[in-house]
C-alpha cells in the first residue's frame, strides 16, 4: 500500500490531510467534543479550576507498559490530580515527522481514546502538523488539561508540615527502569507504571482526607521531587531505605546500568504527604483500588529549616544527603 | 571504578549465553570463564562475564560476619 | 543472595565493633586514613552511608580510580578530534560531558557530531554494521573492562568488519599504585583495593604494598557487608601491627585472578606508557594494541592531530585524584565549577571525588 506512511501533504489542509484527520476522528470519535469548529466551548463550573500544559516525547515512543500517546494523557491527568483536581477536558496537539506510519499512529490514537474514555475526559480541542524529515523525532504530542478542584484545602509543595507522613502510591522507578532495560538490550517482563493516578486522588479527597501536599515523581524521580518540596516547605524530609518499594527487577537493572532508581521517572504514582494521623486511612483506600495495593509510609517529615535537605536513612542506619542530580542518567561502567 | 552483578546462566551456545539478573534476561558474553554451567551464577560487567561466583565462598563470608558479630555480643 | 550483602541485621553489630576498635588503637592520629582505588568504592562508601557514619574514625580518600577522571585533556581532545570528521563515536556515558582544551563531546553532539552511549562495548559491533561512517569505541577502562574492549577487537577482526576502531585509552592499576604510594608515603593508613579489577588480575600485584610502604590492605567488594568486612579487616590488621593484604571479597576474586581474561587480554594488548591527569606519563601504566592488531587503533589510522597546546586552568583535579588536596581546597569548586558546568573530570563523573563533595555537602 502506497499510503502507509505520513507525507508532508496530509498536513497541506488539501484532499490528503482529510486522509489523516479521517484517521484521527474515526478513531476518537467517542471522546472528541466540538469537532469541527475553531475552538472548544464547554460550561465552566463555579468553583476553582486548573490548568496544566505539557509536550511528551519519548525514545522509544513505543515501550514495554504504554505508548507517548497514553503517556500524553497520563502525565496531563496526573498534573491535574496533583493540585487536588478532577481531569474533564484535554487539548491535543500532534507534531508528526514526514514518513511516520499511519499504523504506529492508528496504536498511539488508540491508547489516547482508551485512556481518555477510561478516566472519563473529553478531548475539546487539536491541532495536527506534519514536518518534514528530522525535524521531530517520530511524534511530538503537546497538551492542555483543565481540571475541577475538589480538595477543599490547599495542596501545595510549600505546604509539607514537620511530623507529617511521607506515602508513595507503588513502587519506585518501573517507568525508567523499565525505559532505560529496554533501550539496554535487556529482555524483561519489566513495565512502565504509566497510569492515571486521578481516580486514587478523587478517591482519597472525596474520603474527606487531608493532604497537605501531593506531586507525581516524573523526571528527575522521588528524589527530585521531595528536593522540590523541602526547599518549598523549608523542612528537612527523612525517607527509610528498608521502607521503600523498589521491585527486584527494578533495583536489579539499576544495579547493572549503575544508575540510582530514587532518580528514576515514575509515569503512575503519587507521593502524598500528609498529617501523621491520616495515614491509616490513606493506605486503607489505596490499597482498596490495584493502582494504590503497593502504597507505603516511606519517610516522615522532620524539622524546619533554612537550609532544608532530603535525607535518606540507609540500611546501616547512617543519614545521607539525597541531592538534586543536575543530569539524566546514563548507563555507566563504573 | 568497575560496575559489575552477579546474572544466572540459562542457556549457553559458544561464546554467548542468555542469563537472568532480577528475573531479566540479558544476552552476555562468557568467552573467559571455561566450562560455565547452566544454573551457575557469573559476575557481568558491560555484557561481558568477568568470572564465576563461588557460592562456598559466598557462605564463608557471611559466615564470617556471624562470628565477628558474636564477638561483639560476648564481651 | 545479594540481599543478605545488603541488609543484613548482623552489620550493625559488626560496624559498631569497628568503631569501638579504632577508638582503642594505640598511637594512632585519628580519623584513619583509608584509600578506596576504586571510583564505584567511592560511590558505595556515600551511597550506603560509611562516609557519613565513621565521620569520626575513618576518613575517606578517593584514589585514581575513576576511569573518567584519570583520562587527560589531551586524550579527550582526540575523541573530538575523531567527532569532528563526522565519524560515529561510541562511548560510555561519563565521557560526554568531559572537557577537552576547547570543546567536550557533549558540544560536539550540539553541533551535529553522532555520539552514542552504549552499556557494553560489544554493542559497536551492531553500531558499525548498520552505518557507513567510520565507528570509533572510545576505549577507556581499567583491567575489569580490558577483556570486553580485547573480545571487541577480536570480535571486529573475526567477523571483517572495515569501519570499526579504538581509540585506546585503557590504563592499568599495579604501576599507578606504585607511582601514587611512592608520592604519598606514610599519609595512608589502610587501602581498600578495587575489587573487579582485582577479578581479573587477583590479589598477589598488591603484596608489594604491605611488603614496601608497610600498608595494610583488603580486596573488598561493594555491598555494605562486604564494604563492612574489608575495613574491618583494616583496622584488625593496623591493630595487630601486621599489614597484609587480605581478601574479602573471595566468591568473586581469586589470589591468581582470572587467567582466562589474562590471557585474552594479552593477545590483543601489550604494556605501553601512558599518560594520566595530574600524573603526567607513568611507565607501563597502560595498554595499546600488540603489532597483531594495530590496524584498529583510531589514532594510528586517522592520524589523530592535537595540539599539545597546555591551557592554563586553576583546576587541581590532579592533586586531587593523587590524594594530596581536596576538593574544598580547589578556587573554582562550587563557584566557577559545578555539575552543570564542570571545569575538570573529577565533577563530571558520578564518582569523580567533586561531584561526591558537591552533591553531598562536604
Amino acid at each position: 500500500m502506497g499510503n502507509n506512511t505520513i507525507l508532508l501533504s496530509h498536513g497541506s489542509g488539501g484532499k490528503q490531510s482529510k486522509e489523516l484527520l479521517d484517521l484521527i476522528y474515526r478513531t476518537l470519535s467517542h471522546v472528541v467534543i466540538n469537532h469541527g469548529e475553531d475552538s472548544g466551548v464547554f460550561h465552566a463550573n463555579e468553583g476553582k479550576v486548573a490548568i496544566t500544559t505539557d509536550s511528551y516525547t519519548i525514545d522509544p515512543i513505543f515501550f514495554p507498559g504504554g505508548n507517548i500517546g497514553k503517556l500524553a494523557i497520563c502525565g496531563t491527568t496526573n498534573d491535574l490530580a496533583m493540585v487536588g483536581a478532577i481531569p474533564k477536558y484535554i487539548t491535543l496537539s500532534l507534531i508528526i515527522e514526514e514518513g511516520f506510519g499511519f499504523d504506529d499512529l492508528k496504536k498511539i490514537l488508540i491508547a489516547i481514546r482508551d485512556e481518555t474514555e477510561k478516566g472519563n475526559i473529553s478531548i475539546i480541542a487539536g491541532d495536527t502538523k506534519i514536518v518534514s524529515k528530522g525535524k521531530v523525532d517520530k511524534i511530538f504530542i503537546n497538551t492542555a488539561g483543565y481540571g475541577e478542584i475538589i480538595s477543599k484545602d490547599t495542596i501545595s509543595s510549600q505546604n509539607a508540615e514537620s511530623q507529617d507522613a511521607v506515602i508513595i502510591t507503588g513502587d519506585i522507578g518501573d517507568h525508567g527502569a523499565a525505559i532505560m532495560a529496554y533501550r539496554n538490550g535487556f529482555e524483561s517482563s519489566l513495565k512502565s507504571d504509566c497510569a492515571n493516578v486521578a481516580p486514587l486522588i478523587k478517591a482519597l479527597l472525596e474520603h474527606g482526607v487531608k493532604i497537605h501536599a501531593l506531586r507525581d515523581p516524573t523526571r528527575g524521580g522521588l528524589a527530585s521531587i521531595l528536593n522540590e518540596i523541602v526547599a518549598s516547605s523549608k523542612v528537612n524530609i527523612v525517607l527509610e531505605e528498608e521502607k521503600l518499594p523498589i521491585k527486584e527487577s527494578v533495583s536489579g537493572v539499576c544495579d547493572a546500568l549503575g544508575i540510582d532508581p530514587l532518580y528514576m521517572a515514575c509515569e503512575g504514582r503519587a507521593v502524598i504527604i500528609c498529617p501523621q494521623d491520616q495515614t491509616d486511612k490513606v493506605l486503607e483506600i489505596l490499597h482498596n483500588e490495584t493502582l494504590g495495593e503497593n502504597a507505603q509510609v516511606i519517610g516522615r517529615v522532620a524539622e524546619k529549616s533554612d537550609t532544608p535537605k532530603l535525607f535518606l536513612k540507609t540500611f546501616i542506619g547512617a543519614n545521607r544527603i539525597l541531592p538534586l542530580l543536575s543530569r539524566e542518567q546514563t548507563p555507566r561502567i563504573c | 571504578m568497575c560496575l559489575a552483578v552477579p546474572y544466572r546462566i540459562i542457556s549457553k551456545e559458544g561464546n554467548k549465553a542468555i542469563a537472568d539478573v532480577f528475573g531479566m534476561k540479558k544476552e552476555i558474553d562468557i568467552r573467559i570463564i571455561e566450562d560455565v554451567e547452566i544454573d551457575e551464577y557469573v559476575l557481568v560487567h558491560a555484557g561481558f562475564a568477568i568470572q564465576r561466583v563461588n557460592q562456598q565462598d559466598a557462605k564463608e563470608t557471611l559466615e564470617l560476619l556471624t562470628e565477628l558479630c558474636e564477638a561483639e555480643s560476648k564481651p | 543472595m545479594t540481599d543478605k550483602f545488603r541488609n543484613n541485621p548482623e552489620l550493625k553489630p559488626l560496624l559498631n565493633k569497628i568503631k569501638h576498635d579504632v577508638a582503642a588503637l594505640d598511637g594512632k592520629a585519628l580519623p584513619l586514613k583509608f584509600m578506596e582505588v576504586c571510583g564505584t568504592h567511592t560511590v558505595s562508601i556515600l551511597k550506603f552511608g560509611f562516609r557519613h557514619y565513621f565521620k569520626d574514625s575513618i576518613k575517606f580518600l578517593s584514589g585514581p580510580g575513576c576511569p573518567v577522571c584519570v583520562t587527560s585533556a589531551c586524550d579527550i581532545d582526540k575523541m573530538i578530534y575523531l567527532a569532528q570528521q563526522g565519524h560515529h563515536i561510541v562511548t560510555f556515558g561519563d565521557l560526554i560531558k568531559v572537557p577537552g582544551t576547547h570543546s567536550s563531546l557533549e558540544k560536539e553532539i550540539a553541533k551535529g557530531a553522532t555520539v552514542d552511549v552504549v552499556y557494553s562495548p560489544l554493542d559497536a559491533l551492531n553500531i558499525a554494521r548498520n552505518t557507513k561512517k567510520e565507528v570509533n569505541f572510545i576505549a577507556v577502562g581499567f583491567e575489569t573492562t580490558i577483556p570486553v574492549i580485547a573480545g571487541l577487537v577480536l570480535d571486529t577482526y573475526a567477523q571483517q568488519i572495515k569501519n570499526l576502531s579504538i581509540l585506546c585509552l585503557i590504563k592499568t592499576m599495579p604501576n599507578v599504585l606504585r607511582f601514587l604510594l611512592s608520592q604519598l608515603k606514610g599519609e595512608i593508613d589502610g587501602m581498600i583495593m578495587p575489587g573487579h579489577v582485582s577479578v581479573i588480575i587477583g590479589s598477589e600485584p598488591y603484596e608489594f604494598i604491605p611488603r614496601e610502604y608497610g600498608i595494610p590492605c583488603t580486596v573488598a567488594g561493594f555491598e555494605p557487608v562486604d564494604l563492612g568486612l574489608g575495613i574491618q579487616a583494616l583496622v584488625s590488621q593496623i591493630a595487630l601491627g601486621s599489614p597484609a593484604v587480605d581478601n574479602r571479597y573471595k566468591r568473586m576474586v581469586k589470589s591468581e585472578g582470572n587467567r582466562a581474561a589474562q590471557e585474552l587480554i594479552s593477545a590483543v594488548f601489550q604494556e605501553c606508557d601512558v599518560a594520566w591527569r595530574g600524573f603526567g606519563s607513568i611507565p607501563k601504566s597502560g595498554l595499546c594494541l600488540n603489532e597483531e592488531f594495530i590496524n584498529f587503533d583510531a589514532e594510528k589510522r586517522f592520524h589523530i592531530k592535537v595540539n599539545d597546546e597546555v591551557v592554563q586552568s586553576a583546576c587541581i583535579c590532579g592533586d586531587i585524584i593523587a590524594g594530596r588536596k581536596s576538593p574544598i581546597d580547589c578556587t573554582l569548586f562550587r563557584k566557577k565549577c559545578t555539575p552543570e558546568n564542570p571545569i575538570g573530570p573529577c565533577m563530571v563523573s558520578f564518582e569523580g571525588a567533586c561531584a561526591a563533595f558537591y552533591k553531598y555537602g562536604e
